[in-house]
């Protein structure tokens, strides 16, 4: 399904996609971290938090990884499919606010996923267990401009 | 630099039967833009398929009002020859799912008396193709379903 009722605006500092949200209150992505590892499958969080984007789907915009360590990341979505992000967003400084989830992706999904970020098929190929991910539907982001 | 970015004129007004309603939303977006985003352009299968689910909305309303359904849409049809997003072929699975979901949307004017089990079936052929050709849009077709 394609961008439906995609909002760009403008804040001061930062462009807008989705719900026009505020920075204001962000948590870090430390701190982000820690509330996912305090989670368990099934369990939600509406939060919101600041981090640095770590890679964008190349095919449409419509997930992003960002950062909660060096090592570990949040798996970012957008509400209804109704926003994308810029194809070439990544390194920026970004604000998500929505629902925090803990999930398991399968294979076939992190396969797709592996393909839209323009990975070779013997790095698509090389995936082949489910991955407990650090999932999060987004109503609003702000990168920072 | 502000400057507007035109995201869903892909398709012209489609064939149609129901003529009122099958005209594509064009949806613009305005954007301050001091990075130079570069944006997705909606591909022509994306604007069908955006087509295709507000037609299912209005669909579900008739269903679930008992209203007359109508007549199967031939725009549907197109989605069997549009470009896809970044020109990816279309492969065998995407043809097969395409035409089964034809056909359960078909069926829908064929059996009205079924309309809603068979409703709930072209939305399931829907989501069975999208499970391995592209996730992110499930959570919103999932809410085509008639309860």
């Amino acid at each position: 399904m394609p961008v439906e009722e995609t909002i760009v605006n403008s804040l001061e500092g930062f462009a807008v996609f989705g719900d026009t949200i505020s920075p204001d209150g962000a948590i870090s992505a430390a701190d982000m971290l820690s509330k996912y590892e305090a989670m368990e499958e099934g369990d939600t969080l509406e939060v919101k938090f600041l981090s640095v984007i770590e890679n964008v789907c190349q095919a449409k915009g419509c997930w992003m990884n960002l950062e909660l360590s060096d090592e570990e990341f949040a798996y970012i979505r957008f509400k209804d499919y109704g926003f994308f992000m810029p194809l070439n967003s990544s390194g920026s400084e970004a604000v998500a606010e929505g629902k925090a989830f803990v999930s398991v992706r399968s294979v076939e999904a992190l396969q797709h996923d592996a393909e839209d970020e323009g990975l070779s098929a013997e790095e698509i190929a090389a995936i082949t267990e489910p991955e407990v991910t650090y999932s999060f539907t987004a109503h609003g982001v702000l990168i920072k401009e | 630099m502000k400057y507007w970015l035109l995201l869903g004129c892909a398709l012209l007004l489609l064939s149609c039967n129901e003529s009122s309603t099958e005209e594509l939303k064009v949806e613009e977006v305005a954007m301050e833009d001091k990075k130079d985003f570069e944006m997705y352009e909606v591909s022509e299968m994306s604007a069908i398929m955006q087509h295709m689910y507000q037609l299912n909305e209005q669909l579900k309303e008739r269903i679930e009002s008992g209203e007359e359904l109508g007549s199967f849409s031939v725009s549907f049809e197109r989605m069997l020859n549009a470009k896809m997003t970044n020109d990816k072929p279309m492969d065998d699975f995407f043809k097969t799912h395409a035409e089964t979901f034809l056909a359960n949307q078909r069926s829908i004017y064929e059996n009205p008396a079924q309309a809603k089990e068979l409703y709930n079936e072209a939305i399931n052929s829907c989501i069975a193709c999208h499970e391995v050709k592209c996730t992110g849009p499930i959570t919103k077709i999932e809410k085509l379903f008639i309860k």
